[in-house]
Order: C-alpha cells, then sequence, then structure tokens
C-alpha cells in the first residue's frame, strides 16, 4: 500500500501596518528592565508606521523592530479567521478545482494568537499550491497581513522543532541582553 | 489514518484553546475516551493575544513568556503524540529481548511486560500457550518428591558444613582436571570445557569448539556497528575470558624472579613488577636460544612490602596468564623450568611449584569508555576500614574509562556478592562524563596511583591461594534473602539518621556474615580491564555487568573486531611467527579451502584463472586459502643466504624447519643487531599496521607487495589525483610476486579510523630488499582481486 504522505508548513503571520499598538511598554515586574530599551519616542505613533524592513520605521531599534515584526494577531485574526481566509485564498486564486483537490487533505493544525505562529497539514502532492495561497493572503478577519514560510518538513514534530528554536531565540536575544 | 479536518473550534474568548471533555453517553464510552484522548493529544494549546497585547500596550514581559508558553506546549505535544502512538508491547521490547515465541507465550517477555502484554494479548484475541500441565501419574509423583526431599535437604545447614568442596581443582605440577559446570550436562562437556557462562551465551550466541573450550564466537545478532559504538562511546561491552589459561608459580623469591627472567628474557623484572604494583603484559618465550615468541602472557607478581634483602628466601608467588593456544607450550617451558630448579645442585629450591589453575581463576574482560563506571554501579566493595580506598574507588569509577588508568595497573579487590547489593535501576543510563577534561584526568590518575598504592601495600590478594578462592555461592535464593536484609536495614539506618546530616551510603553496610570474594583488576594494554575470579563466581559477576546500562556481550568475532580497530594484534590470528598463530593458520586454510571446493563453479573465484596483468602467468600467488608463509620465505633469493640443513626441529616439516616464520618482539633491537643477527633473520617476520590511503579494505591473507622504485611515482600519484580509479587505464597494476614482502593476518574496514585497515606481518627479509624500514608505503591485493590498494603500514 501507498503511504499517505503530508507536508507540515509552518507559517508566521506578519502585521505591515500597525493600527493599535501605540507604545510598547515593559510589564510592571520588571519595569526597570526594559525600560530603558524601550521608552517611546516622542516621534509620531507607532501606528503609523510600517514596521516591516524596508518601511520606513524612523528610528527603531532593533529588538524594537523584533518585537513588533512578531507581534501577537491583533483582534480579529483567531484560528478561524485564519481558517477560513486561507481556504478562501485558495479558492480565489485556484479556483474550484484548486479548492478541491486540496480540500480533504488540508487543515490548520495549530495556530497560536499570542504569537502569531500556525502549522498547516497539506498532503504532499499540493503542499506548494497551498504554500503559493499562503503568500497571495492578503488580509485576515479584516486585519491587513502577510505570511511568510518559516518551514516546511514531513513530519510535525520537525515544524515543532523549529517553532520551539525560533521561540528561543527571540527569547534569548531579549532576555538575555540584559 | 485521516486527520481531524479543523483545530477545535472555540470562541476567542475561552482561555485555553484545545482542550475537550468526553461526552458523557454510556454507550460508547470506552471508544470515546479513546477518541477524547487521541485528540487532546494531538491538539496543541495555545494562548489568545489578549495576554500580551492590552489596550494598545504590548507588554514585552508577557511577549516573552508567552512565547515560553508556546514551547512549552509544542513540546509537551510532541511528547504526548509520541505516548499516544505506543504500539503493543512486543515492539517496545528492545531488540535484543525480543523473542519469537512472546508472540503467543507471555513468558518469553521480559518481566516488566508481562502485564500490559496480558491486557493486549486479551485484547486482541491472540491464542495464548497455556501453561503446561504436568501429568500426573505415579511415577511423576514420586519422581517429584523425591527432588523435594533433595531440596529440602539441601536447605539444612548441616548440609553446607559437611560439603567439602568450594572451589575448583587446581594441578599441582601437573594439568589439572577440567572442571565440569552443569552435571545435568555432563555428556556434553565430554571432550571440551564449558565456560561458567555457557548457559547465558548458549541463548544468546553462536559457540565454538576452540583450543578445547566452548567460547561464543558471535552473538546471535548482528553487531558490527554495536560492537563498535560501545568499545567507543558506549557503555562498554563485556567477555566472558574465563578461557585464559592461568598458572601459579610459588617458591623463593629468587627462583621465581630466574624463572620468569628467563621466560621473558629479563622484561618482566623490572622494580614495579616484581613489587606487584603492575602487571607485566609482553611476549613470553621458550627456553631454546631462539628468539621464537610463545605468545603475550601477563605477568603478575604477588604484592610484597618492598624489595629488601631479605627477601631472596621469601616464598612468593607469580601469576602467569596465557592464551589457551599458547598453554601447552608454555606449560611445558615451565615445567622444564620447575623441574630443573628443584633437583639442580647449586641452591636448589625444593618447594617451587606450579599450578595450573585453568579452572579455578576465571576472568570477564570489559572495553568501553564507561566500563568502570558500570563495573562501579554493579559491584561493591567489600571494605572494613579503608576509607581512602573507598574513595579513590569511587574517583576511579567515576571516571568510567579504563584508557585513563596506568597501563598495567593491578587492583586487588574485595567484593560483595552482587546479589546481595541493591541493583541500580534498570534504565538509569550511565551519564556521560566528559573525558576530555585534563583537569579531571590527571585528578583520576592520581587517585588511582594512590589507590594502587595502597591496596598494594596491603596483604596480597586472596584470589592466589585455594584457600581464598574457596568462597562459596550460595544458592540464588539466599542471596536474594540477604538482598532483601540489606534493603531493610537501609531503610531503617536511612530513617535512623534522617535526623542528622549524614546519610549512610548503601555499599556501606557489612553484616557479619557478608563475604568478601577476592578479585584482581588489572588494567591491559589493549586497553581493557581483566577482572579475575574464583571460577564459581564469574557467571554472577558476569550477569551482573551485562544487564543493565545498556553493556552488550561479545564472542571472539567482537574481540577481534575490537582489537582491530585500536589496531592491535589479536592473538593467535595476528602472530604468524608463533607455533599457535600457525596452527590457527593452518586450521583458517582447512576451513576455507573446504567452503571453497563445496561451492559450485560458477559460484565461486577460480584462482587459477586469476590475470594480474602484470605480466606474469595467471593464477593467484602463493595458496589463495592461506597467508603463504612457506611460497614467501622460500624465495630463490633469500635461499641463497641461508646455510642449508640448519633447523631447530624437524618433526613437523610443514610448519617449522628452515622456513618457519618466527616473530620479530623487538624491533628496535632486530634494527640495530641485523647484522649480527643476519642468519636468524632470515625468516623473521614483524608485525605492522595497515592504514589504506584511499578506498579498499584488507581481508585477511591479503598479499602485501612493496612498490617498485620505478612505479613509485605512478603509485603516488594516487594520492594526489583522486579521479585515477581501478578501472581507467592510468591505474597501475599490480607489482611481481618478486615484491611480494608479507600478508594481512586480520583486516576489514575500521569505523574507527573511517577507512580500511589491519594487521599485517610482513618478512624482514623482503622488506629489506625491497627498499628497507624507510619507505612505507605498500600495495595491499586482496586474494581473487586483480587489483592492488595503496596503502601505509607502520610497524608495532
Amino acid at each position: 500500500m501507498v503511504r499517505f504522505k503530508s507536508r507540515y508548513i509552518l507559517f508566521t503571520v506578519h502585521y505591515p501596518v500597525l493600527t493599535d499598538i501605540d507604545k510598547i511598554c515593559p510589564s510592571d515586574d520588571n519595569a526597570s528592565d526594559y525600560a530603558t530599551r524601550f521608552q517611546v519616542r516622542k516621534a509620531p505613533s507607532l501606528s503609523d508606521r510600517n514596521i516591516l524592513p524596508g518601511g520606513k520605521e524612523g528610528n527603531l531599534g532593533k529588538e524594537m523592530r523584533m518585537l513588533l515584526q512578531r507581534r501577537p494577531a491583533p483582534d480579529g485574526v483567531t484560528l478561524n479567521a485564519v481558517n477560513t481566509a486561507f481556504r478562501d485564498a485558495l479558492n480565489r486564486n485556484f479556483g474550484d478545482l484548486g479548492a478541491g483537490l486540496v480540500r480533504a487533505s488540508v487543515s490548520l493544525k495549530y495556530f497560536s494568537p499570542a504569537t502569531s505562529t500556525g502549522i498547516i497539514r497539506v498532503s504532499r502532492d499540493h503542499y506548494r499550491m497551498v504554500w503559493a495561497a499562503l503568500t497571495f493572503l492578503n488580509e485576515i478577519g479584516g486585519v491587513k497581513v502577510m505570511v511568510t514560510v518559516d518551514h516546511v518538513s514531513g513530519t510535525m514534530r520537525k515544524c515543532e522543532k523549529v517553532a520551539i528554536s525560533k521561540n528561543i531565540k527571540v527569547v534569548r536575544e531579549l532576555s538575555g541582553d540584559l | 489514518m485521516v486527520p481531524p479536518t479543523a483545530g477545535p473550534s472555540k470562541s476567542a474568548n475561552q482561555p485555553l484553546h484545545g482542550t475537550k471533555r468526553p461526552a458523557s453517553d454510556a454507550n460508547n464510552d470506552r471508544d470515546e475516551i479513546k477518541r477524547v484522548k487521541m485528540m487532546n493529544a494531538r491538539t496543541i494549546l495555545s494562548q489568545p493575544s489578549e495576554s500580551s497585547l492590552k489596550q494598545g500596550q504590548l507588554d514585552v514581559g508577557a511577549f516573552v513568556s508567552s512565547r515560553k508558553y508556546e514551547i512549552q506546549q509544542l513540546s509537551d505535544s510532541m511528547r504526548k503524540s509520541k505516548a499516544i502512538q505506543k504500539q503493543q508491547t512486543f515492539q517496545v521490547v528492545p531488540r535484543s529481548l525480543r523473542r519469537r515465541a512472546a508472540s503467543h507465550h507471555i513468558r518469553f517477555l521480559p518481566p516488566r511486560f508481562r502485564e500490559q502484554a496480558q491486557q493486549e494479548y486479551k485484547d486482541s484475541g491472540i491464542q495464548l500457550t497455556p501453561k503446561k500441565r504436568r501429568r500426573i501419574t505415579r511415577l511423576h509423583l514420586r519422581r517429584d518428591t523425591a527432588l523435594k526431599l533433595k531440596y529440602f535437604a539441601r536447605r539444612r545447614k548441616a548440609y553446607h558444613c559437611d560439603r567439602k568442596r568450594s572451589t575448583y581443582p587446581v594441578g599441582i605440577n601437573e594439568l589439572a582436571t577440567k572442571v565440569i559446570m552443569e552435571r545435568k550436562f555432563k555428556k556434553r562437556q565430554k571432550d571440551k570445557t564449558w565456560l561458567p557462562t555457557h548457559l547465558w551465551h548458549a541463548k544468546r550466541a553462536h559457540m565454538i569448539n576452540k583450543w578445547g573450550y566452548v567460547i561464543p564466537s558471535h552473538p546471535n545478532e548482528k553487531c558490527f556497528r554495536p560492537t563498535h559504538r560501545a568499545s567507543q562511546n558506549g557503555s562498554g561491552i563485556v567477555f566472558d575470558t574465563s578461557y585464559y589459561a592461568t598458572m601459579i608459580l610459588q617458591g623463593q623469591h629468587d627462583s621465581l624472579h630466574m624463572a620468569v627472567n628467563i621466560i621473558s628474557r629479563s622484561k618482566a623484572c623490572g622494580k614495579t613488577y616484581l613489587l606487584g604494583d603492575r602487571a607485566f603484559e609482553g611476549p613470553i618465550y621458550n627456553d631454546s636460544n631462539n628468539d621464537c615468541a610463545i605468545g603475550e602472557a601477563v605477568i603478575y607478581f604477588e604484592p610484597t612490602a618492598e624489595l629488601g634483602d631479605g627477601l631472596a628466601n621469601k616464598c612468593r608467588r607469580v601469576l602467569i596468564r596465557v592464551h589457551p593456544a599458547a598453554f601447552d607450550e608454555t606449560w611445558k617451558t615451565l615445567r622444564a623450568l620447575v623441574t630443573e630448579t628443584r633437583e639442580r645442585e647449586l641452591d636448589p629450591d625444593p618447594d617451587m611449584e606450579l599450578q595450573d589453575c585453568r579452572f579455578a581463576i576465571g576472568s570477564i574482560d570489559i572495553f568501553g569508555p564507561k566500563s568502570l563506571k558500570v563495573v562501579g554501579h554493579n559491584l561493591r566493595l567489600n571494605l572494613e576500614k579503608d576509607v581512602t580506598v573507598h574513595q579513590a574507588w569511587s574517583m576511579a569509577t567515576a571516571a568510567g574509562d579504563p584508557k585513563l588508568i596506568p597501563l598495567g595497573a593491578v587492583f586487588p579487590l574485595g567484593f560483595f556478592d552482587p546479589r546481595t547489593i541493591s541493583t541500580p535501576s534498570r534504565d538509569r543510563k550511565v551519564a556521560t562524563w566528559e573525558s576530555r577534561d585534563v583537569s579531571k584526568q590527571s585528578l583520576i590518575c592520581k587517585s588511582l596511583n594512590e589507590m594502587a598504592r595502597h591496596l598494594g601495600s596491603r596483604a596480597p590478594s586472596p584470589l592466589f591461594t585455594t584457600q581464598g578462592r574457596s568462597i562459596r555461592v550460595e544458592h540464588a535464593k539466599i542471596a536474594h534473602g540477604r538482598l532483601k536484609q540489606r534493603r531493610a536495614a537501609n531503610s531503617k539506618a536511612v530513617d535512623a539518621k534522617k535526623s542528622s546530616q549524614i546519610l549512610l551510603k548503601k555499599e556501606t553496610l557489612v553484616f557479619n556474615d557478608d563475604v568478601s570474594i577476592p578479585a584482581i583488576m588489572i588494567r591491559r594494554a589493549n586497553g581493557a580491564i581483566s577482572l579475575l575470579l574464583p571460577w564459581q563466581w564469574v557467571a554472577i559477576f558476569f550477569k551482573k555487568l551485562v544487564l543493565p546500562a545498556y553493556t552488550i556481550y561479545g564472542g571472539l568475532q567482537q574481540y577481534h573486531q575490537i582489537l582491530c580497530e585500536r589496531m592491535l594484534p589479536y592473538f593467535p590470528d595476528d602472530f604468524p611467527g608463533t607455533p599457535a598463530g600457525q596452527v590457527e593458520e593452518r586450521e583458517k586454510m582447512t576451513q576455507r579451502e573446504k567452503e571453497w571446493k563445496s561451492r559450485p563453479r560458477s559460484k565461486k573465484i577460480i584462482y587459477d584463472a586469476l590475470d594480474l596483468r602484470n605480466g606474469e602467468k595467471k593464477g593467484e600467488v602463493g595458496n589463495p586459502f592461506a597467508c603463504d608463509w612457506r611460497y614467501l620465505l622460500e624465495a630463490d633469493a633469500i635461499a641463497g643466504y641461508y646455510p642449508p640443513n640448519e633447523s631447530a626441529n624437524q618433526q613437523d616439516s610443514s610448519s617449522t624447519g628452515s622456513n618457519a616464520p618466527w616473530m620479530i618482539t623487538d624491533m628496535a633491537r632486530a634494527l640495530s643487531e641485523r647484522n649480527k643477527l643476519r642468519q636468524n633473520l632470515m625468516a623473521a617476520v614483524f608485525t605492522v599496521q595497515i592504514i589504506m590511503i584511499g578506498r579498499g579494505a584488507p581481508r585477511p591473507s591479503a598479499r602485501i607487495y612493496g612498490i617498485p622504485v620505478r612505479d613509485r611515482s605512478k603509485w603516488m600519484q594516487l594520492k594526489r589525483n583522486r579521479k585515477i580509479v581501478p578501472g581507467s587505464s592510468e591505474y597501475p597494476v599490480c607489482p611481481k610476486r618478486d615484491y611480494l614482502i608479507g600478508f594481512v593476518t586480520s583486516g576489514g574496514f575500521n569505523l574507527k579510523e573511517g577507512k580500511g585497515s589491519g594487521i599485517a606481518s610482513l618478512s624482514w627479509a623482503k622488506v629489506e630488499q625491497n627498499g628497507g624500514f624507510n619507505y612505507r608505503y605498500c600495495i595491499v591485493r586482496d586474494v581473487g582481486e586483480r587489483i592492488g590498494r595503496l596503502a601505509l603500514y607502520k610497524p608495532l
């Protein structure tokens, strides 16, 4: 019997336009630690900027940029919203045929609004189509988004491992720099 | 299996996505629970974004913690999904414990899996083989009663006191009578000797009959790589080497000194050896004048406090251990020496005697970087007072690697019965100890020296005497009873001491009737530890060392493989210059020839048709089934030098006589005195290590050629230009048979080096002819192969 092979796609959702974050503040507990670094400039508020690389962000430090690039999802970007959005994208970009080919095997295995990371499972034959659909995804639940794919692998484990290692890197940089 | 389509749909306000409670449906309760369990295992929990995003503020602390949470959840998910996938017990059982019969017979699974398996087998409806019921007839009843009476009789204490023999026989000045291990199988041991661990090995390894012993040849499973891993990186590999012949020479110090002097050509008589601090390991020779070595031996003097003047007439003992293939010769030599010493006119030593302890002292060899650790875990020292030794021992065993112990170091130790000591947890993997830490290494070395000195200055090991060895092995049930007793006492002691800071270590509890089993631990030249024990205790210690912590066992082939990987010669295969080596070679030759003859013509290499394309006639060089030393040493060029009719023994013309190779054991001396020894060196042979340059692995009896001067540049080109491959036209042709200089005695692919390697023996005269000892390149060509491959040799 031929085995059913699948691909797991690890993706991150980015929000190029900040609409709801006005400032980055340290939590109350560790007030002293983060304070100096993340002081909000007097310059134009964050929400008006395009914080992605290449955009004109002004005087954002490296850590700020990192934070904002991997920020938690704004309201409206939930698991369900993501689910519907990318199926829509499939339909819009690849038509009924595309959506139909893929429907049985595609599923959103994991999505965390707190970290905007998710894992999609697709059958091996059509993962490029799904990848493309993700690329074309513009908007989720009314919020402008951009999706990048971090890792594709044959097992869920590897995607999880990569997600973990990315998180560790972020945590280490933010807290290890102190 | 098709996965569930979408993640669970819950509104964003609920704190945690992913969990689900089982529906309380009475009918499909069990299936529902299973399904939910599966779903829970497969879903990953996630946090909503509210936690870090509040009213337009990105809380950095919360951001970091949400990342950490995700890490946690992903790891959990990985673990859960692995656990939920757990298949049948049968698949979880480690490979080496799997038995075919376990699929229908629970008894064949390891005890810890049986309960689980019971349930699974019931579920899957497998027809289990029921327990055998004994037929109850009158005859059977009578037999059973008789057995029970015997058993009860044995348990009586009086029975134990009456029994005379608690150790195994030793032959004094004569060969020992061999030991029969299991009385039940007496008939099978008529013409061979079983090792103490025979029954254990017979179930797990393929056994062969060699040198009068039945020795495991290789384990039943494939273990080329596991052996390499165990001896290089892992917990270790254990061998039962009780087939090594042990002899004890007893007499006055001076006469012993002289005897050892003779057989080892005075190499074993250094001060450290005489003191008993270190064991000598090296070649031993027979009594006659030629330099022919018999084999390798370990010589260990019984420790004494100091070497002084008063020592000359003191009674001392020397332990000599030889490979069984070399035993006959060694025994003859030593016996002759003993008779001579007893009866000589000048200062005779009438009390000198030679004890044959082949069946009284057995041994276990352990290789591996963590092997000392395994020893330390599973065997406990019985020391009444000496805390320093105890510390030094823990230090040594913490090190783990026998290579850290100084070469030839000997530790006379006394162990508890390992069955009465709390066994360590089965799953405990021996922790990695960074052996590259230099400071730690020196610490270990120092402490081991300390320990050696301490122990060495005490009384010599009881293993030397029959009395010392006669520690009776108790019945397993009694030993188990002791174990329980010890555990109870331990917990009591621990409770009692709970108030105070100091907690007793388990091993320091000594009971009155605890026995101390004498053992000698020697660090060998090949990087192993030899643990010498009384014969009756070998099986018990062996089982305790093999069981836990992933130590594996091996047979002769594995021993050979380990030595090959370390580029050390293996007796007797790699010693063609000794009588034992020649016998071995002959046996191998007959074996190979027989196998070759039995194969059909289309499925074997026809050696007569081998065309080397170097201008010579067709056919293999020499006898294709062996390392043809006669062919090599009979060549005309040498015969010219060699005066005719000069030979020591002419009994067996095929092996001895003028063309028998003899082994040079001291290269340096041979090199410097070569002019003096010219005549003798004609048939001399020396051992080298061979490393291939590039591809190919030498096999035993491969031919080795020196490189003719005019071809040297061609062969050297191979080194530079990888593209010159044996098929191409630029690949140089194999040298002619005049350039044959030796044969490979063991070889193969060396996992340690990452390329082919081997041990070979080269003819002294031939090497001299073909370029001298400084040009170390050579060509190695397997028997039946047309292609020669470039290699380097290095004398040992």
